[in-house]
């Protein structure tokens, strides 16, 4: 038993270049390849192409982990559920959960949607949540609430931020 | 008074007729039946009969004992198996045939596996199905990183507040589309 045990935990502390000099281990670095980013853009347009707002954030997170996104108003309310999973060719699979609460269109009351999506997309590429659906008038007057989600593999991103 | 014998019986009879009296019943019995016409007669019908079975078939005596031989064979041979607290029993050649069968099915198919050929029955769709790829990470302290993805830097909750006055939304269905299949303005 302890010949067999013996090699293995040498192997284990072989594989111990995460843990510091000070012997605080990074747990970013243990991530190694594995960690993506979620980058989120939240923006308000107006006649369906003119941004009147926006804002941005970043989450780190692994496949099969959620980011929770929960998008406040005045009056509506929308909790977005985005889960990514890596597939075996590198591909990603992103799952999106969403539940909304609005106001009716003749403002007597509230709505509530949820919906479950999923899509395949490749690292990178960009994918718009429409929370409220998507205006269709094009009127001035009436905004549309989209999220836009990027999913990239968290190395490229500090690879890049290393460059710099 | 002239002294009058008894006739032998039958079996008597039998027995001289088939040269198996001793020495001191046969010639008083060959005697008496050369004076006694009935037992004359009862030679004669032994005679008849001894013909008649002559000249019947002997039965396939060998051919019989064969049958009777293999079915004593099958009897010794037949093993007992336990199958869920029942006995059946079942002959020794047919186990070994079934053994030889299942044994060749087994290696036709791992004969099939190596040569890379599919299974006729495997569905295509669950090959062509993308498999998530397990995460594996070399981590000696799990909790720790749990926790440090759950800290508050790194947690995975983005609230994000709306500006004031954003309440003229169009409501519909959420959607959910790729960039490349969304033409803004359209």
């Amino acid at each position: 038993m302890f010949k067999f045990v013996s090699p293995v935990l040498l192997l284990l502390l072989a594989h111990a270049p995460f843990v510091s000099a000070d012997g605080e281990a990074n747990p970013l670095d243990l991530l190694k390849g594995e960690a993506l980013a979620v980058n989120i853009v939240a923006r308000v347009m107006q006649s369906g192409h003119v941004t009147v707002w926006n804002m941005e954030s970043r989450k780190i997170t692994i496949s099969g982990r959620g980011v929770q996104i929960r998008l406040e108003g005045d009056n509506v309310l929308v909790l977005a559920h985005l889960i990514p999973y890596i597939n075996d060719d590198k591909s990603i699979l992103l799952v999106a959960l969403g539940q909304v609460w609005a106001p009716a269109a003749d403002r007597k009351g509230y709505k509530y949607y949820s919906t479950m999506k999923s899509l395949p997309i490749t690292p990178g590429e960009k994918v718009f949540f429409f929370p409220f659906g998507m205006a269709v008038d094009q009127k001035a007057n009436v905004y549309t609430v989209e999220l836009e989600i990027q999913v990239v593999p968290y190395s490229t991103i500090k690879n890049n931020s290393t460059k710099k | 008074m002239r002294k009058k014998y008894m006739c032998p019986d039958t079996e008597l009879l039998s027995a001289y007729y088939d040269d198996e009296l001793d020495g001191f019943w046969e010639p008083r019995v060959a005697e008496h039946i050369s004076r006694c016409a009935v037992c004359q007669g009862k030679l004669d019908s032994f005679a008849r009969l001894s013909e008649d079975l002559g000249q019947v078939e002997v039965p396939e005596f060998e051919a019989g004992m064969l049958r009777s031989w293999q079915a004593i064979q099958n009897a010794r041979e037949t093993k007992t198996v336990k199958i869920w607290n029942k006995r059946i029993s079942v002959p020794v050649p047919v186990l070994a045939a079934a053994a030889a069968v299942f044994v060749a099915v087994f290696g036709l198919g791992v004969f099939l596996n190596l040569n890379g050929s599919p299974a006729p029955s495997a569905p295509e769709v669950a090959v062509q199905q993308p498999q998530i790829a397990p995460v594996d990470f070399q981590v000696s302290n799990l909790n720790d990183l749990l926790n440090y993805l759950n800290s508050k830097d790194l947690g995975t909750n983005v609230t994000i507040q709306l500006p004031k006055g954003v309440d003229q939304l169009s409501v519909g269905q959420p959607q959910l589309i790729r960039a490349a299949d969304f033409n803004r303005g359209q």
